[in-house]
C-alpha cells in the first residue's frame, strides 16, 4: 500500500495543509422557471444599444475619415439657376415679333397663335398680350416697354422675343410654321 | 366654298340691287366715290401718270396657292374677319364704322383699314373718327373723293390755312357724324391724331388719288397676308376696306381670278350685312383703285 506525503515526509513544509473547514455557503436560489411570452434573460439592454451604436459611429467616422483623406470630397453636379428677370421688364407672359411688313405678316403668327398668347394674358394686365411690328416703326411713350424689347439686338427679321416670369426669356428667328412656333412658345407660356 | 351661311354676296346677278338708292334699316345709305372727270384730268395730266403702272414691291403669293391659303386661314381663325370678333377689348367684336348720312365712305374705308391693320399688330382697338378726314379735307362739305384722298391724309399729312394736318384721332376727340369747326384748330384733336399715322404702306404715289390702283392679284396677296386694303368700286361708286380673299367658285381653276371673292368690311354700321361685312364676287370683287396701309406707329392709345 502506498504510503502518503505525510508518511514520508513527517514535519516537511510541503506537506500538504489539512485543508480549513469551509463553512458551508447558502445553497443557490433556484432559477425562476421563464414565463410565456417574458422577454429572455440574455435580451441586450439599452446600455447595450447606446454602446453599439457609439461603436458603429466611431467605426463610420473613422473609415469616412480614412476615405476623405484617400479619395477627398466630391459634390454631385447641382446646377445653380440664377432666376432671369422678364426681358419686357414686366412681369406676365409676352410676345413680341419684329419684322418687314414689306414681306407681310409672318405667316406663322396665325389665328390659332393669337389665341394661344391672348389665353395667357393676366385679366389685370394694361398691356397688350402681343405685338407684331414692321422694324422701322417708330413708339408713342405709352409703348416704351416694346421699343426697349425692339431695340435689343437680333440677327434677321422676323424676330420673336418671348418674356416670361417662370419660364425665362427667349429671343430668336421667328418659326417658319405655327406649329413649331406653338411648340416654343408652349415651353414659355405652358400648355 | 368659304362663303358662310346667310353671308350676304354682291355679284353680276344681283349688283343692281345695291347702286343707286339703296335704302336699308330704314334710311337712305350713302356712298361716296366720285369718278374721275377726264375733262378735268385727261389721261397723261398728271406729272409722271403713265398707263401701265405696277407697285412693284408688293409681295406675291401665287395663285396657285390661293384656295389651300384660304383654307388653313378659315381653319385656323386666321382671317380678318374672325379675329376681329373678339377684338375688342372686351373680347366681342369691333364694331363697323358708320358714314351715314354722309358721302364720306372714302375717308371710312382708309379709317377701317388703320382699325383693322392696328388689330393684327395687336394694339387695342382704339375707335378711329373718319369724320374728322372728310371734314378737314372738304372743309366741312358733305362730298365725295378717293380711298388714296384720304391715305395720304394719314401718310403724309394735308394742309389747309397753314396748318399740317397728319394722322387720324379717335372718336373721343371727334365725334361721328361730328360738324364743330372748332375741332379743325383744337391742338388736343391733332396730337391725338399723331398717335395714328401710317408710316409705310402700298401706295403708287407716283399716280394721282384717283388712279391709285392694285392689281386683283395684288390685292388677293395682300389680304392673304393680312394687310387691309382700301377699295375703290366705280360701278358702286363706294370705297370699303377688303379684309378676306373668298373661295366663291371652288369648281374653277386656282388661277381663274374669278373664282374669287373678296369679303368687305362697309360704313353702314352691324346691321348691314354680317356684322357690316359682305362678299363682293364675279366681275364685282376686285376693286379699280386701291391702296394698302402695311406699318402704323405704335401707339397703345
Amino acid at each position: 500500500m502506498a504510503k502518503s506525503f505525510r508518511e514520508l515526509f513527517p514535519g516537511s513544509q510541503l506537506a500538504p495543509v489539512a485543508p480549513t473547514p469551509v463553512e458551508p455557503t447558502a445553497p443557490a436560489e433556484a432559477a425562476i422557471p421563464s414565463q410565456p411570452g417574458a422577454a429572455a434573460a440574455t435580451e441586450p439592454t439599452p446600455e447595450y444599444w447606446r454602446g453599439f451604436r457609439a461603436a458603429l459611429m466611431l467605426v463610420a467616422l473613422i473609415f469616412g475619415g480614412y476615405h476623405v483623406y484617400t479619395h477627398g470630397i466630391s459634390l454631385p453636379n447641382i446646377p445653380i439657376i440664377v432666376p432671369q428677370s422678364n426681358v419686357f421688364g414686366q412681369p406676365g407672359f409676352r410676345v413680341m415679333v419684329i419684322y418687314e411688313s414689306q414681306q407681310g405678316m409672318p405667316r406663322s403668327f396665325n389665328g390659332e397663335i393669337r389665341k394661344y398668347i391672348e389665353s395667357k394674358k393676366r385679366p389685370d394686365d394694361k398691356q397688350p398680350a402681343f405685338l407684331l411690328v414692321d422694324k422701322d416703326s417708330p413708339y408713342e411713350a405709352d409703348a416704351e416697354m416694346w421699343k426697349k424689347a425692339a431695340s435689343r439686338p437680333r440677327k434677321s427679321e422676323p424676330w420673336i422675343v418671348i418674356g416670361s416670369d417662370a419660364n425665362g426669356n427667349y429671343e430668336g428667328p421667328l418659326p417658319a410654321t405655327a406649329d413649331e412656333l406653338l411648340t416654343l412658345l408652349k415651353k414659355y407660356g405652358g400648355a | 366654298m368659304s362663303l358662310r351661311p346667310g353671308e350676304l354676296i354682291i355679284g353680276d346677278d344681283n349688283y343692281t340691287k345695291f347702286i343707286g338708292k339703296v335704302v336699308h334699316d330704314g334710311e337712305e345709305k350713302k356712298f361716296g366715290l366720285i369718278p374721275r372727270d377726264y375733262t378735268k384730268n385727261p389721261v397723261g395730266s398728271y406729272a409722271n401718270s403713265f398707263l401701265m403702272r405696277d407697285v412693284r414691291d408688293v409681295p406675291m403669293v401665287a395663285m396657285e396657292e390661293w384656295p389651300e391659303r384660304i383654307k388653313e386661314r378659315e381653319r385656323t381663325g386666321s382671317q380678318m374677319s374672325q379675329i376681329r370678333l373678339k377684338a375688342n377689348g372686351s373680347g366681342g367684336p369691333i364694331p363697323s364704322l358708320d358714314q351715314d348720312g354722309f358721302g364720306y365712305c372714302w375717308a371710312h374705308s382708309t379709317t377701317s383699314a388703320l382699325i383693322m391693320l392696328r388689330m393684327m399688330m395687336g394694339l387695342p382697338y382704339v375707335r378711329l373718327s373718319a369724320f374728322a378726314i372728310a371734314s378737314i379735307i372738304k372743309n366741312f362739305a358733305d362730298e365725295g373723293g378717293w380711298g388714296a384722298q384720304s391715305m395720304d391724309f394719314v401718310t403724309s399729312g394735308f394742309t389747309r390755312g397753314g396748318r399740317k394736318y397728319l394722322g387720324v384721332p379717335s372718336v373721343e376727340y371727334w365725334k361721328e357724324k361730328g360738324t364743330d369747326r372748332s375741332l379743325a384748330t383744337n391742338d388736343d384733336v391733332w396730337k391725338n391724331a399723331l398717335l395714328h399715322i401710317v408710316t409705310e404702306g402700298f401706295i403708287d404715289v407716283e399716280a394721282a388719288q384717283y388712279d391709285r390702283e392694285l392689281s386683283a392679284q395684288q390685292v388677293g396677296s395682300l389680304v392673304l397676308q393680312d394687310i387691309p386694303v382700301v377699295c375703290d368700286y366705280n360701278w358702286w361708286s363706294h370705297s370699303v376696306c377688303g379684309i378676306d380673299l373668298v373661295d366663291a367658285y371652288p369648281d374653277r381653276s386656282a388661277r381663274d381670278i374669278l373664282r374669287y371673292g373678296l369679303r368687305i368690311l362697309n360704313s353702314w354700321r352691324d346691321t348691314w350685312g354680317e356684322l357690316g361685312t359682305g362678299v363682293l364676287k364675279d366681275n364685282k370683287a376686285f376693286p379699280n383703285g386701291a391702296v394698302a396701309p402695311r406699318a402704323m406707329k405704335v401707339s397703345l392709345a
